[in-house]
């Protein structure tokens, strides 16, 4: 299993919340799933992560209280915190896609130069 | 995605929301946040918690199992909260790249747009009616303002932000040279809504994140400072001089612990800012701040393990030297009635012959008057030698138990001055042998002793009590009891008396004083 880089997390973080709101442990949950378990983002890095996000205006969030199956309807439930992509945080996502795709051009650039293809004898 | 509520089939049992509340008890004490972001801290990992335990208990996993998982995912607690806390508090300095070149390029044809507003005109929020706003305030701490630019020149922004953040904007000297101000009029940004500090420089940083060239700007209550990466860097270095562990003496084994302290730190951190150098019995670092965080941690860990070890050594001196006080103790009572006997059994096997010398007279004298009266003996001559075969006996075996009661006497009075002599010994602070080659100066708090002694040389004083001629004397090992021992004290030298009258009298307790000289001759 290979953990996110903060750059990579952030670019995640955002694709995730682009697909819908989310909270802290679907999001993790939702990674972990996309990648076949190869990413893992650790609690430590996430949540200061989202926090970073939220004071940056790139999610907005809101609170939902939630219950146990079975729990008494009158008892007060745990609050879960919603996180949801701000159209900052589209722009920001847009951009953070752009300039992966261009590296990642210029990085397949030089990794399919083979022999093959002439870059030995060039 | 779509909001679905946890709808877990395993409710946790209250044994373990007593467990998680404490673990989250322990790591919201440890946020440095107001109360109210303490408090959403610890619901949103309250919500994460409950959250796995459940899909572990889904999957077949005990409660406190679970749990012990759930906890363990979060990392280290100490750790968990210093990230969150830093991320609730950040407004630190940021990272941007910036390649001049590509921008100089890139901007040519952009057009300046209009700005409508002008720096120093900036709306506080506090004017705003928006009560959201109004709360964020509160929630934050930190102070929001609206802004409105629209394809504005960075340069213009940077000074729009300044105003309205009642900042001064400081552009390094090298940057100046590397055109920064140039660049900073041929690029444009549009700054529309509200923006706290973070949020509109992070748009700077945002607009100038291209390139391979590295700009750090970095926000402090004064300032907004622009910087090379190379020279933020630099500023964060601090030079600190770091003692070494007490038990490392030589400076090759300093030279040691630096490489190793080193490799230690290069494991977690990247050393480029960072020199490590031995200067004498100090290590100086120039080092970040993190960095030395790092070694100040190590070297308390360091410091806690030799206070440990020392207090267990003193702690196994001082129970030696109890057993050796006590053993010590016994040996002198011993000796004393050792000593008593010995007196007693030459007192009596004394008075033994004085009676027999007395009666060898009254026979004398009784032969003589028996001669005298013409005849060759007489009954009381009779019992007279009967009482003098008797009392030949008695002295006979009186000898013997003198000899005995002197030969215990003389074994205890041996072992007595070994166990002085390894009490002296065994507390290595208390006097300690000093090298006659040195050149120690005269006022330092010792005592000399020379001649007929096995370890002869300058001994220090104790600094925590005082040395008494008896403990100098096994100290200094004195070959032959006979000896007779010289105090040469302010000049003046007199005789105190012969080793073994000196051992066994009140002389022995005789206090010894800084600068006494002691010499040991020959017994004749």
């Amino acid at each position: 299993m290979l953990t996110l880089k903060q750059d990579h997390s952030q670019l995640v973080v955002l694709s995730v919340l682009a697909a819908g709101p989310s909270y802290g442990y679907a999001i993790s949950k939702d990674v972990a799933s996309r990648s076949d378990g190869h990413f893992k983002l650790t609690p430590s890095g996430m949540y200061p992560l989202l926090t970073k996000l939220e004071k940056l205006g790139l999610v907005t969030t809101s609170w939902e209280e939630v219950k146990a199956e079975g729990a008494d309807p009158d008892s007060s439930g745990r609050r879960r915190k919603w996180y949801t992509l701000s159209a900052k945080g589209h722009k920001q996502l847009a951009r953070h896609i752009e300039q992966h795709r261009q590296v990642q051009s210029i990085i397949d650039g030089f990794v399919s130069q083979t022999p093959e293809s002439g870059f030995a004898g060039a | 995605m779509t909001k679905l509520h946890s709808k877990s089939k395993h409710p946790i049992e209250p044994s373990s929301r007593d467990s998680i509340s404490s673990w989250l008890d322990v790591l919201t004490s440890m946020l440095v946040m107001s109360d109210t972001q303490r408090a959403q801290v610890r619901d949103e990992l309250e919500d994460h918690l409950r959250s796995r335990v459940d899909d572990l208990l889904i999957i077949g996993k005990s409660e406190p199992e679970s749990i012990r998982i759930a906890v363990a995912e979060l990392g280290e607690t100490a750790e968990l909260a210093k990230l969150i806390t830093h991320a609730h508090t950040r407004s630190n300095p940021r990272r941007t790249r910036m390649n001049i070149a590509i921008m100089s390029v890139a901007i040519a044809g952009i057009t300046l747009g209009t700005m409508n507003f002008m720096p120093g005109t900036a709306v506080p929020v506090s004017r705003q009616s928006d009560t959201e706003l109004v709360k964020e305030i509160a929630l934050v701490a930190e102070p929001v303002h609206v802004f409105d630019l629209d394809n504005t020149s960075i340069h213009q922004v940077i000074n729009v932000i300044a105003g309205a953040f009642d900042r001064k904007v400081v552009v390094s000297e090298i940057l100046r040279d590397q055109s920064f101000l140039l660049a900073q009029d041929q690029l444009a940004l549009s700054l529309k809504g509200k923006y706290t500090l973070d949020q509109a420089v992070y748009q700077l940083e945002d607009k100038l994140s291209v390139g391979q060239y590295r700009v750090e700007i970095s926000v402090n209550d004064n300032e907004i400072h622009f910087q090379t990466f190379e020279e933020y860097k630099r500023s964060l270095i601090e030079t600190r001089a770091y003692p070494v562990p007490i038990w490392i003496t030589s400076e090759s084994d300093t030279r040691n612990y630096a490489g190793t302290l080193e490799n230690l730190i290069g494991m977690k951190h990247d050393l480029e800012y960072t020199s490590i150098q031995v200067v004498g019995k100090v290590i100086v670092i120039a080092a970040p701040n993190q960095i030395h965080a790092e070694i100040i941690s190590i070297n308390k860990q360091l410091q806690q393990i030799a206070i440990n070890s020392q207090i267990e050594t003193e702690q196994k001196l001082a129970l030696e030297r109890d057993q050796q006080e006590q053993r010590l103790s016994r040996l002198r009572q011993e000796y004393e009635s050792a000593k008593t006997q010995y007196k007693q059994k030459f007192k009596t096997a004394s008075e033994l012959e004085s009676q027999s010398a007395y009666m060898s007279l009254d026979l004398s004298a009784l032969r003589r008057d028996a001669r005298q009266s013409g005849v060759e003996t007489t009954d009381e001559i009779h019992v007279l030698q009967d009482k003098m075969s008797e009392i030949g006996f008695q002295i006979h075996g009186q000898q013997l138990e003198v000899d005995e009661a002197k030969s215990r006497f003389e074994r205890l009075q041996t072992m007595l001055l070994n166990a002085e002599s390894d009490l002296v010994f065994a507390d290595l602070n208390q006097v300690s042998q000093i090298d006659l080659q040195s050149n120690e100066p005269r006022d330092m708090n010792t005592i000399s002793i020379f001649g007929q002694v096995a370890r002869h040389g300058v001994f220090e004083l104790p600094s925590n009590g005082s040395l008494t001629l008896a403990r100098l004397l096994t100290s200094a090992n004195v070959n032959n009891l006979g000896s007779r021992v010289f105090l040469n004290r302010d000049g003046e030298e007199q005789e105190l008396g012969r080793v073994r009258e000196l051992m066994l009298s009140d002389q022995s307790k005789f206090k010894l004083r800084q600068g006494d000289e002691f010499r040991v001759t020959h017994a004749n």
